[in-house]
C-alpha cells in the first residue's frame, strides 16, 4: 500500500506547490493583483474581530446558568446529519474522485480498499482547513494551544460524520446487492424515526403541559426550559451518549478535560474508520458518474451559469408559443424565462408567492393575533424586505452574468441581423423581468402586512401611494442599475472572464467584492438625479397643492421619467458596445 | 494477450454488454466498433478494471482480473477518450507520478524518452491549462506508455486530433503492436481503423454480432461487393442503429 500512499503524497504536494506559483504569477495581472488585495483585506477584517476578540476562551460558559444543555443541542444536531446520510444518500454509493484521478488511479494497479484510504487521506486537508474554518466562527479561535486542541476537536467532528456518511452509503449500497429496494430501506429508517417520535412523545407525556409557540418572540427562555427538560427525562439522554461523546471534546474548559474527552471520540473515529475500509462495495460506476457531474458543474459555473444541465433535464414548456415574426428582445426574454424553468416552475412561483399573499390578507383583515401569528406574520413580513434589498443589488449581478454568458457566444450573436441595442435589451430584459415580478410580489405582501402594524389595521393612503410609486419605479430602476455592470462585462471582458472567476482562491473573493462595490456604486449614480429631480417634482408640486400624496406621486412620477431615460440612453450605449465589441480583446 | 469470456456488464435492469466472449493475441490491434451506447466504453472499462464487470473472466497475460487485480493492471493501459490530466502536475510531474504509481525503477530514462519521441520535451515543465487537445493527448499517451504495458485500451484515440496528430497516434499504435503488445481501440473512424486493426470486433446493444480479421468480415458481410469498406459493412450490419 505504500506506493500508491507515496503516489497520493506526491500528487497532493507537487499540486498545491504548483497551484500556489500559478496563483503567484498571476499577481502580476492588474485585476487578480487587485483582487488578492481586497480578498486578504476582507478575510482580515472579517476573522480580525474572531481572533482578537476570543469569544469562547477555555473556561468560557463554565457555570453559566442556561435552560439548555448547548452539548444535547449538538449532539442532537449531529444525530441528525447522520440519520439524513441513511435517509437521503446518492442512488450508488461513490467516492469522490476527479476525472483525473479515475483515469490515473482505476487503472492503476491498486486495491479497491486502497483506493478508499487515498480518498480519505486526500480529504483531510479540506477537512482541516474547514475545522479551523470552524474554530474561527465558533469563536474559539485564539493563538496559542487552545486553538490547536479546538481545531482537533472539530476535525474529530468532521471526520466522524464523512466516515459515517461513506460507510452508510457502502452499506446501503451492500443492501441494494442483496435486493433490498430503496423503498424498504425508507421504511426501515422512517420506523426508526417513529420509534424515536413515540419515544419523545412518551417523555412528554411525564412533563407538565408546553408552552405557548408564540413564547419564542418574547425570548424563547420558557420553551428551552421545557425542551431541555424533555432531553434530560426518559432514554433520550441514553440514545444521545454517543453523538455527546464525539461532540463532547469541544466542549470541555480545559486542556486535560480536552484530552480526555477526545480519547473516546477518536476511538469512535477509528471505529467508523474500520467500518468504511473493510466494506468492499463497488463504487467505481457511481464514482466515475459523479465525477462527470461534478466536472459538468464546474464547467456550467465556469459559463457563469448556476447548475450543470443533466442528461435527465426534461423540455420545459415555454410561457407563451413565440411567434417567428415581431420584436427580436421578446425572443430573448422568451428564452430567459424557460430557462427559468418555463411554465411549470413560474407556475409553481407564482402559487407560492400567491399563497403567501392570500396569508398576509386573510392576517392583515383578521382580529387581533395571536402571538404565533404575530411571529408568522413578523417573519413573512422581514422576509420579503430581506428580498427587496438583496433584490436591488442581485437583478442587475444576474443581468450582467447572463450577458457575460452571451459574450461566450458573440460569435454566434454577431451573426444575428439585429443591432446592438435590441440584443442588449433582450439579455437585460429576462432577469429584469423576473427579478421585477419577484419584488412586486415581495412589495405587495410587506404593504397587506403593513395593516398589523398600525392599531386601527389600515393602511394610510400615503403609504399606498409610496408602493405603487415604489413599484412603478422598479422595471426602469432595474434595467438602469444593470446597465453598468454589464457594460463593464463587455468594455473590461478580460476582468469578468466566468471560467477564471470559477476558480476558487482570495483574489476571487476580492473581484466579486470588486464587482458587488462596483454594483453599489451603479446603483448610488444611477439615484442620484432621480433623487435630485424627484425632490425638485415634491417641492415644485407644493406650489398647487398641498396634498401629501399628490406631491408624492408628482415626484414619483418625475422619478419613473428619469430613471426611463437614464435606461434609454443605457439600453442604446450598451447596444453600442455590443456593435463595437471584439470577441477576442483581453483588456 | 487479453482474453475475455462471457463478459456482462449490467446497469440495475439495463444490459450495458452481453456474453461477450474473445481474444487478442500480442502484436494483435482489434477494433472494437458499434454505433453510440453500442457498450464499447462500457467492455473497455470492464476489460481495464476500471468498473467491475457483472459476469464473465477478463485475463490480462494470463493473469485473471477479478482474482489477480493487481498483477493483472501492472502489465495494461488505459487511454480515455479525453485526456484528463491533473490542473497543477506539470508533464514531467505527471510522468513521475504514473511512475511512483507503477513503481518503475529506471523511470527517468524512460521518460526522457517518451518525451523526445512524443515531441513533448520543450513542454516538459508547463501545466496542462496551456496545451493543446493534441498536447495532451501526447502527455496521456507518455503515461500510459511509461510502463510498458504489454495490454493496452484505447478508447477513442482518433477523435479531436489533427490529421499530423492522427497520423504519428497511428504509428504509434502499429508500433507498440509491432513490439508485441495486444491492443483494442474503439473508434468511430472506421478507414482510420482499417488501416491500423488485424481484427474487428462489432458490437450492437452489447451484444457482438461479427468479429474476425478484416478479411473475415469482408468474406462474411460482402453481400456480392467483393471490394466491401468496413464502413458499408458496418452500416449494413448495423442498420437503423448507426448515427444514432
Amino acid at each position: 500500500m505504500n506506493a500508491p500512499v507515496n503516489a497520493l503524497g506526491y500528487l497532493v504536494t507537487r499540486s498545491l506547490a504548483n497551484g500556489v506559483l500559478f496563483r503567484v504569477r498571476r499577481l502580476r495581472r492588474p485585476k487578480y493583483l487587485f483582487g488578492a488585495l481586497l480578498g486578504a483585506a476582507y478575510f482580515y477584517f472579517y476573522f480580525g474581530g474572531f481572533l482578537g476578540s476570543s469569544r469562547m476562551p477555555w473556561g468560557a460558559g463554565k457555570g453559566t446558568p442556561s435552560p439548555f444543555d448547548p452539548e444535547i443541542g449538538a449532539a442532537i444536531l449531529f444525530l441528525a446529519t447522520i440519520l439524513l446520510s441513511w435517509i437521503l444518500p446518492a442512488s450508488r454509493a461513490a467516492i469522490g474522485f476527479t476525472e483525473a484521478e479515475i483515469a490515473f488511479l482505476f487503472p492503476a494497479p491498486i486495491t479497491r480498499r486502497t483506493l478508499v484510504i487515498m480518498r480519505l487521506l486526500k480529504s483531510q486537508f479540506g477537512l482541516l482547513l474547514f475545522s479551523v474554518f470552524m474554530t474561527l466562527l465558533a469563536g474559539q479561535f485564539h493563538f496559542g494551544a487552545d486553538a490547536w486542541f479546538r481545531i482537533g476537536g472539530w476535525w474529530v467532528i468532521m471526520n466522524t460524520l464523512n466516515l459515517h456518511r461513506l460507510g452508510a452509503s457502502f452499506a446501503l449500497q451492500r443492501l441494494r446487492e442483496r435486493g433490498m429496494a430503496d423503498g424498504k430501506r425508507r421504511t426501515v429508517v422512517v420506523l426508526a424515526l417513529v420509534a424515536l417520535a413515540v419515544l419523545v412523545e412518551y417523555t412528554r407525556r411525564r412533563l407538565p403541559t408546553p408552552p405557548d409557540l408564540g413564547t419564542i418572540a418574547g425570548g424563547g427562555a420558557e420553551f428551552t426550559r421545557y425542551i431541555s427538560q424533555i432531553l434530560h427525562t426518559g432514554p433520550l439522554p441514553y440514545l444521545l451518549a454517543p453523538f455527546k461523546l464525539v461532540m463532547a471534546p469541544n466542549f470541555t474548559h480545559d486542556a486535560v478535560a480536552f484530552l480526555r474527552a477526545l480519547l473516546p471520540a477518536l476511538g469512535i473515529m477509528a471505529l467508523h474508520f474500520i467500518w468504511v475500509v473493510r466494506a468492499d462495495v463497488s463504487f467505481e460506476d457511481a464514482s466515475i458518474e459523479a465525477a462527470k457531474t461534478r466536472a459538468a458543474f464546474l464547467a456550467a459555473r465556469g459559463r457563469g451559469e448556476l447548475r450543470a444541465r443533466s442528461g435527465s433535464d426534461k423540455a420545459r414548456t415555454p410561457l407563451w408559443r413565440l411567434r417567428p415574426t415581431g420584436f427580436a428582445p421578446v425572443a430573448f426574454v422568451w428564452k430567459s424565462l424557460l430557462k427559468a424553468g418555463g411554465r411549470r416552475t413560474l407556475t409553481r412561483w407564482a402559487g407560492f408567492f400567491a399563497a403567501l399573499a392570500a396569508g398576509a390578507w386573510a392576517l392583515g383583515h383578521s382580529g387581533p393575533l395571536s402571538p404565533t401569528l404575530k411571529t408568522v406574520a413578523i417573519i413573512i413580513g422581514a422576509g420579503c424586505y430581506i428580498t427587496l434589498l438583496i433584490s436591488f443589488v442581485m437583478i442587475g449581478q444576474h443581468a450582467s452574468a447572463q450577458l457575460r454568458q452571451g459574450i461566450a457566444a458573440m460569435d454566434l450573436l454577431k451573426t444575428y441581423p439585429i443591432p446592438g441595442w435590441q440584443l442588449a435589451l433582450g439579455e437585460l430584459a429576462g432577469p429584469v423581468a423576473l427579478g421585477t415580478l419577484m419584488q412586486w410580489s415581495s412589495l405587495g405582501i410587506a404593504t397587506m402586512l403593513l395593516r398589523l402594524s398600525g392599531p386601527t389595521h389600515e393602511i394610510a393612503p400615503l403609504i399606498l401611494s409610496i408602493a405603487g410609486v415604489v413599484a412603478l419605479l422598479l422595471p426602469v430602476f432595474n434595467l438602469s442599475t444593470a446597465i453598468l455592470p454589464c457594460a463593464g462585462a463587455l468594455l473590461f471582458p478580460g476582468w469578468f472572464r466566468p471560467q477564471e472567476a470559477a476558480t476558487p482562491g482570495l483574489e476571487n473573493t476580492g473581484m466579486k467584492l470588486i464587482l458587488g462595490i462596483a454594483q453599489m456604486l451603479a446603483v448610488i449614480v444611477a439615484l442620484i438625479p432621480v433623487v435630485f429631480f424627484g425632490a425638485v417634482a415634491f417641492f415644485a408640486a407644493g406650489k398647487f397643492t398641498a396634498i401629501l400624496e399628490w406631491r408624492a406621486l408628482a415626484a414619483g412620477g418625475t422619478a419613473i421619467l428619469i430613471l426611463a431615460m437614464e435606461a434609454g440612453l443605457g439600453v442604446a450605449w450598451l447596444g453600442s458596445l455590443y456593435d463595437k465589441f471584439d470577441a477576442s480583446s483581453d483588456s | 494477450m487479453i482474453a475475455v469470456e462471457g463478459l456482462t456488464k449490467l446497469y440495475g435492469d439495463v444490459t450495458a454488454v452481453s456474453d461477450l466472449t474473445f481474444t487478442v493475441e500480442p502484436g494483435k490491434v482489434m477494433g472494437l466498433v458499434g454505433p453510440n451506447g453500442a457498450g464499447k466504453t462500457t467492455a473497455l472499462r470492464c476489460m481495464a478494471g476500471i468498473i467491475p464487470a457483472t459476469q464473465g473472466r477478463i485475463e490480462i497475460e494470463s493473469h485473471d482480473l477479478r482474482e489477480d487485480p493487481l498483477a493483472a493492471k501492472k502489465l495494461l493501459a488505459f487511454f480515455p477518450d479525453e485526456p484528463r490530466l491533473f490542473d497543477y502536475l506539470t508533464v514531467r510531474q505527471h510522468l513521475e507520478f504514473t511512475a511512483r504509481l507503477y513503481q518503475v525503477r529506471d523511470a527517468a530514462d524512460r521518460a526522457r524518452e517518451l518525451l523526445e519521441t512524443l515531441e513533448l520535451t520543450d513542454k516538459a515543465n508547463v501545466l496542462p491549462p496551456e496545451l493543446s487537445r493534441g498536447m495532451k493527448q501526447k502527455v496521456a499517451l507518455a503515461c500510459g506508455f511509461l510502463h510498458a504495458p504489454r495490454v493496452m485500451f484505447f478508447d477513442e484515440p482518433l477523435t479531436g486530433l489533427d490529421p499530423l496528430a492522427i497520423r504519428r497516434t497511428k504509428d504509434l499504435i502499429a508500433a507498440k503492436a509491432r513490439a508485441g503488445v495486444a491492443i483494442i481501440i474503439s473508434s468511430h473512424l472506421l478507414h482510420l481503423l482499417e488501416e491500423v486493426c488485424s481484427h474487428v470486433l462489432i458490437l450492437k446493444r452489447g451484444k457482438k454480432i461479427a468479429h474476425g480479421t478484416l478479411e473475415e468480415i469482408r468474406t462474411q458481410f460482402r453481400e456480392g461487393d467483393r471490394d466491401s469498406t468496413l464502413e458499408e459493412i458496418f452500416i449494413r450490419l448495423v442498420g437503423e442503429d448507426a448515427g444514432k
